[in-house]
């Protein structure tokens, strides 16, 4: 895949290494000029292409080969910039996937498709979610939102009080709109089926969409 | 003569429109929507068929349908509800960037050229 990093900070770097080295096309889209230099200089990232453009300006950003590109990530430290880069990503180049970075949470409500945005990445929201995942048995935790919202994946870690443990997925008889993904057992993934039976200390990742959260809630822990 | 007559008289009501609709947009030099490429600027033309406000995360976005009897293409105009003078009918030259999303040509928030 041919991917676009707008952003050369830290978090912008990181991922492009990483895309590389698991063979992917990276490019990275740096405003700063002198970053770019003190980058070939010390040998950062080095399986990417550099390019020293402003990815916020049409005719710059297309030096990247943005209308190439599988993906473009605008991982700035500007989330105006970001945003920017987004829609120009999917208004200008068509870009199939747009990846953006929200620096502040209060932000992520504008990060959607209305900005031509398809994920977007808080690391506050994540960092909460993920504290609380690690605190709380008995109730269900976020990690994650697809297709703009329309679509979460929770995770639920069941307590002996839980209506669920000890009765298999099929007769719980969970709203149409979730499934259960997978269940994670004594460090083991074992993947769900019908007959498949819940126990107490199970943490059960659940697809589902907003709405069914609530009888998720209901089904699962009572 | 004669063939001409019986060709137009055997075909649907749905090819005869097509024709009549490609007629209309010969002379602008736009592309054929049915072989317009993605991700490159194109330059469409065609008669407003049909408009619908859809909402897209929580804001409304107008879906304009075009169509130039060799396709159709979806112009969106996001957070709008209307546009003064798009209405159903009329003759538009879009300018902007397509892509494929579940199938249809979209253009998102492209230029656009009210023609009569």
């Amino acid at each position: 895949m041919r991917v676009v990093i707008a952003g050369a900070g830290s978090v912008g770097t990181f991922i492009a290494e990483d895309l590389a080295k698991a063979g992917h096309e990276v490019v990275i889209v740096e405003v700063d000029a002198a970053r770019v230099e003190s980058a070939a200089r010390n040998g950062e990232a080095t399986a990417a292409e550099w390019v020293a453009a402003d990815a916020c300006e049409v005719s710059e950003f297309a030096r990247a080969g943005v209308d190439r590109a599988d993906v473009v990530a605008a991982v700035t430290g500007d989330d105006e910039d970001n945003l920017v880069i987004s829609l120009l990503a999917k208004q200008e180049f068509g870009v199939p996937r747009v990846v953006a970075r929200v620096n502040n949470p209060r932000n992520e409500w504008m990060f959607n498709e209305m900005w031509g945005i398809d994920v977007s990445v808080s690391t506050p929201h994540l960092l909460s979610a993920l504290v609380e995942e690690a605190v709380s048995v008995g109730s269900l935790v976020r990690l994650l939102s697809f297709e703009g919202g329309r679509a979460r994946l929770s995770e639920a870690t069941l307590t002996d009080e839980s209506p669920s443990a000890g009765r298999d997925i099929a007769e719980l008889g969970l709203p149409r709109d979730s499934t259960v993904v997978a269940i994670i057992r004594d460090s083991h993934v074992i993947v769900p089926r019908g007959d498949t039976v819940l126990r107490a200390g199970d943490e059960v990742l659940v697809l589902s969409t907003p709405e069914a959260e609530d009888d998720v809630v209901s089904t699962l822990l009572g | 003569m004669l063939k001409k007559l019986r060709t137009r008289l055997s075909q649907s009501l749905e090819d005869l429109d097509d024709e009549r609709v490609t007629q209309r947009f010969s002379d602008f030099g736009a592309q054929a929507i049915a072989d317009a490429p993605t991700r490159t600027p194109i330059l469409l033309a065609g008669e407003i068929q049909g408009l619908q406000v859809v909402p897209r995360a929580g804001s409304p976005s107008l879906e304009v349908t075009i169509g130039d009897g060799s396709g159709r293409a979806i112009a969106v105009f996001t957070g709008r509800r209307r546009l003064g003078g798009v209405d159903c009918g009329r003759r538009v030259v879009v300018q902007g960037v397509a892509r494929r999303e579940r199938g249809r040509l979209m253009i998102l928030n492209p230029a656009y050229t009210i023609v009569e």
